[in-house]
C-alpha cells in the first residue's frame, strides 16, 4: 500500500498529539498528587469524594466545637469544686459560730468571713466562658446573680447535639444549683452571715443542716457536668478516630498511585522523544533528497 | 506496409509530456490536503494491420475513494461534534470544581457548620457573624457559578451565527461548483480539480453542520437538502438560550439534531443550561429550608420571621439586605433567650435531612450535590471518550484514504525518472528514424 507524505506527517502529528495529551494529564495528576482532579476523571469517585468531604468538614467542625465546649465545662465545673471547698469553709465557720464559748466578737469576724464565702460563691455563680454566663440558663449575656445573690437568670438550660447524637449542657439553671438571697446555698450563706452579725446562735446553728445540703447539690451538680465533660471527650475520640477514616477513605477514592504514575510518565515521554525523533529523521526518507 | 516512425515517436512524446503534467501537478500538491492524486490514462495506437503504432492520451484520472469520502465525513462532523460540545463542558469543570478555592458543595457545609458553632454560642457575636459571612459566601459562589455557567453558554452560542454564514457560503460555492462540473464534464473533461474543491466543501460542511452529499454533489442535513444540483438553502438561527435552534430560509422546518460544530455547539448550549438550572435548584432549595427555619425562630434581638436569603425566580440567591447579625434566629421557642441555640441547631441538622427538593436527584444536601457534579461528570467523560474514538477513527480513514488519494513524493519521483527515461528514449528514436531516413535519401 503506498503511504502518501502528507499522511505520514498527519499520523505523526496524531500520535504526537495523543502522547503529549496524556502526558500532559499525568504530570497534572503527578503535580496535584490526586489521580481525581476533575469530575469527569472519575465520575463516581469526584462524587463520593464531594461527600466525604462534607463528612470530613462536620466532623472536624464537632471536634472543633466539643473542645470548645470542653474548655467551657472544664472552667464550669473548677468553679463548682471551688464553691464545694468554700461550703466546707462555710460549715467550719459556722459551726464555730455555732458553739457557745464564741464571743460576739469573734461573731462578727466569723460573719465577715462568710460574707467573704459569700461573694466568692456568687462569683463562681456568675463565671463567664467567651463572654457567655454558664449558670444564667438561656440568659447568656446578663450577670445571674447580683451582688446580694438576686437572681435575674431563668430556669432552662441550653443544649448542645453532637452528630453522633449525644447532648450536653451548655448552660445550667444556677437557681437549681446555687439558690438566690433567700434560698439554697445562697440564701443559707446569707442567712448564716446575718445570724452571726446578730450573734444569734440557735439561728447559726439551724444553717449547717441547709449548708450540707447546699453542698450536696453543688456536688450533684458537678457530677452531671462530670457526665458531661465523659461525653464530650468520648465524642473528641471517636470523630477523631472518625476523621481518620474518612480521610484514609477519601485518600483511596481520589488520590494518585505515585509510584504508577511515574512508571507512566516515563513510558509516555519515551513515546514522545521516539515520535519527535521519527519526525526529525522524516526529511532524511523522500527520493528527492538523492536524486537530486 | 509504410510506418510513420515520427508519428510513433510524437505520440509518446505527447504522452510523456501529459505524465509529466500529472506528476508535477501531483508533486507541487503533494502538502495539500484537498488533493486527489492524478494519473495520465494511455491507449494503445492502433496501425492500418492492428499493430501498435504509438500511444494516445484518453485523459486524466483522479484518484477517487466515494465511500471512504463519506465515512471520512461522518468522522468529521462526529469528531467536530465532540469537540464543539466538550470543551465548553471541560470549562464549565473549572466552574462547578474549581481545583482550589471553594466550590457550591463546600459553601453549602460551611453555612450549615456556621449554624452547628452558633447552635453552641448562641449568644457569640463572632459565631452570628461567622453564619453571615457563611450566607454571604454561599451567595457569593452561587452568583459565580451561576454568571459562570451562564458566559460558558453564551459564548458557544455565540459562535453558531458565525458558522452557520460558513455553511451558507460553502453551500453556495457546493451548488456552483456542481454547475462547473456538470459543464466540464460535458465537454469531456475529468473537472478532477473540481471535484477536489467540491469534496473539500463538502467535508467542511460536515465538520460544521454534519452534512453529507452524494455523488452528484447534492447535500443534505439529516435528510433535510442543502444543496440540490446548482440550488442552495440560506440556513438561519432562530430562538435563544437553550431554545437556539437552526432554521431553514421560511422558518417553518427547524433542522432536527444538526451535527458537527454546530450541533455541538447547541449541544453544548442546552446542557450548560440543564446544569445551571439544576445548581440554581440545589441552592434555591437549600436556601428555602434555611429560611423557613429561620423564620421560624427568633433572633438575638426579638425578631422573628426574617429570611437569610433573598430568593427571587429565576435569579441566583441573595443575602436578604434587612439581615443584621441579631437578627439570625438562633433561638427556638421565643424572643428574649440569648443562649438558646436549639434552632440554630435544627438549622445544622438540614445538612443531613433527606429530600431538600423534589425535583432534584434524591439525598441529603452533599448527595445531591454529588449527583449533579457527578452526572455532569460521566456526561463530560463521554464526550472526551467519544472525542477521542471519533479522530482516532477519522485519523485512520485519513491514512486509509491517502493510499489511493495521497501523493507519495517516492512513487512520483520513481515516476518522474521513468517519464524521463521514456522521453529520452523517444527523442533518441525519432532521432534515429530521422538518421535512418537521411541515409536513405543520401543513398538514393
Amino acid at each position: 500500500m503506498p503511504i502518501s507524505d502528507l499522511s505520514m506527517y498527519d499520523s505523526l502529528s496524531y500520535s504526537l498529539d495523543s502522547v503529549l495529551n496524556a502526558l500532559q494529564q499525568t504530570e497534572t495528576q503527578l503535580g496535584t498528587g490526586k489521580r481525581v482532579n476533575s469530575p469527569s476523571d472519575d465520575p463516581i469517585a469526584y462524587g463520593t469524594s464531594v461527600v466525604l468531604n462534607a463528612q470530613l468538614s462536620a466532623a472536624n467542625n464537632d471536634v472543633n466545637l466539643a473542645q470548645v465546649i470542653q474548655g467551657k465545662l472544664t472552667t464550669a465545673s473548677g468553679q463548682l469544686s471551688s464553691v464545694s471547698t468554700a461550703i466546707e469553709t462555710a460549715i467550719q465557720l459556722a459551726t464555730q459560730g455555732a458553739d457557745a464559748s464564741t464571743s460576739a466578737t469573734q461573731m462578727q469576724t466569723l460573719a465577715h468571713q462568710i460574707g467573704a464565702v459569700l461573694n466568692s460563691v456568687i462569683a463562681a455563680a456568675d463565671t463567664q466562658y467567651n463572654g457567655a454566663y454558664v449558670f444564667g440558663g438561656n440568659q447568656t449575656l446578663t450577670a445571674p446573680y447580683s451582688a446580694s445573690g438576686a437572681y435575674s437568670g431563668d430556669n432552662s438550660s441550653n443544649t448542645f447535639t453532637f452528630m453522633d447524637g449525644s447532648t450536653v449542657h451548655l448552660t445550667y439553671d444556677g437557681q437549681a444549683i446555687f439558690g438566690d438571697s433567700s434560698s439554697g446555698i445562697i440564701g443559707t450563706l446569707t442567712a448564716l452571715q446575718t445570724a452571726l452579725n446578730a450573734g444569734n446562735q440557735s439561728a447559726v446553728s439551724a444553717t449547717l443542716s441547709a449548708l450540707q445540703t447546699g453542698l450536696q447539690q453543688v456536688a450533684s451538680a458537678n457530677a452531671a457536668m462530670g457526665a458531661d465533660l465523659q461525653t464530650v471527650a468520648s465524642v473528641i475520640s471517636n470523630q477523631n478516630t472518625n476523621v481518620t477514616n474518612i480521610q484514609t477513605t477519601l485518600n483511596n477514592v481520589v488520590n494518585l498511585d505515585i509510584a504508577q504514575a511515574t512508571s507512566r510518565e516515563q513510558e509516555q515521554s519515551l513515546q514522545e522523544q521516539a515520535l519527535t525523533s521519527f519526525a526529525a529523521g522524516l526529511q532524511r526518507v523522500p527520493l528527492v533528497n538523492i536524486i537530486a | 506496409m509504410s510506418v510513420n516512425l515520427n508519428a510513433i515517436g510524437l505520440s509518446g512524446i505527447i504522452a510523456a509530456e501529459a505524465e509529466f503534467a500529472a506528476t508535477e501537478s501531483n508533486l507541487t500538491n503533494a502538502s495539500n490536503p484537498n488533493y486527489s492524486v492524478e494519473s495520465v490514462n494511455l491507449a494503445t495506437l492502433a496501425g492500418v494491420g492492428g499493430e501498435g503504432a504509438g500511444v494516445s492520451v484518453l485523459g486524466v484520472q483522479r484518484a477517487d475513494t466515494p465511500f471512504l469520502d463519506s465515512e471520512i465525513n461522518q468522522s468529521n462532523a462526529s469528531q467536530s461534534f465532540y469537540s464543539a460540545y466538550s470543551q465548553p463542558l471541560q470549562a464549565a469543570e473549572n466552574i462547578i470544581a474549581p481545583g482550589s478555592g471553594t466550590d457550591l458543595g463546600q459553601a453549602v457545609q460551611n453555612l450549615f457548620d456556621s449554624f452547628s458553632n452558633l447552635a453552641a454560642s448562641p449568644e457569640d457575636a463572632s459565631a452570628r457573624s461567622s453564619v453571615l459571612s457563611a450566607a454571604a459566601n454561599l451567595s457569593q459562589i452561587a452568583q459565580g457559578t451561576s454568571s459562570g455557567l451562564s458566559q460558558a453558554a453564551a459564548q458557544s452560542a455565540a459562535g453558531i451565527a458565525t458558522m452557520v454564514g460558513q455553511v451558507n457560503q460553502d453551500a453556495q460555492q457546493v451548488a456552483q461548483l456542481n454547475g462547473q462540473i456538470i459543464v466540464d464534464q460535458a465537454n469531456g473533461g475529468s473537472a478532477a480539480a473540481l471535484l477536489d474543491q467540491r469534496d473539500a466543501l463538502v467535508n467542511d460542511l460536515a465538520g460544521l453542520i454534519g452534512a453529507s452529499a452524494d455523488s452528484n454533489g447534492n447535500v443534505s442535513i439529516n435528510g433535510t437538502p442543502l444543496v440540490s444540483g446548482t440550488t442552495a438553502l440560506t440556513l438561519s438561527e432562530s430562538g435563544s438560550g437553550a431554545s437556539l435552534q437552526i432554521a431553514l430560509p421560511d422558518g417553518s422546518i427547524q433542522l432536527s439534531q444538526p451535527g458537527g460544530q454546530i450541533g455541538g455547539a447547541l449541544s453544548a448550549v442546552s446542557s450548560l443550561t440543564s446544569l445551571q438550572n439544576n445548581l440554581n435548584s440545589f441552592v434555591t432549595s437549600v436556601a428555602k429550608a434555611v429560611n423557613a427555619q429561620q423564620e421560624a425562630g427568633y433572633g438575638l434581638d426579638g425578631s422573628t420571621g426574617v429570611p437569610i436569603f433573598e430568593l427571587t425566580a429565576g435569579e441566583p440567591i441573595a443575602v436578604n439586605p434587612a439581615l443584621t447579625t441579631q437578627s439570625i434566629a438562633a433561638a427556638a421557642s421565643a424572643s428574649g433567650v440569648p443562649g438558646d441555640g436549639s434552632n440554630a441547631g435544627v438549622i445544622a441538622a438540614l445538612a443531613s435531612a433527606v429530600g431538600v427538593d423534589s425535583s432534584l436527584p434524591t439525598g441529603n444536601v452533599q448527595q445531591v450535590f454529588a449527583q449533579i457534579t457527578s452526572q455532569f461528570g460521566a456526561t463530560v467523560q463521554t464526550a472526551q471518550n467519544n472525542q477521542t474514538q471519533a479522530a482516532a477513527s477519522l485519523s485512520s480513514l485519513t491514512t486509509l484514504q491517502s493510499s489511493t488519494t495521497g501523493v507519495s513524493l517516492n512513487a512520483e519521483l520513481t515516476k518522474l525518472i521513468q517519464y524521463q527515461n521514456d522521453l529520452q528514449a523517444t527523442t533518441q528514436a525519432v532521432q534515429a528514424a530521422n538518421n535512418m531516413v537521411s541515409y536513405l535519401i543520401q543513398q538514393l
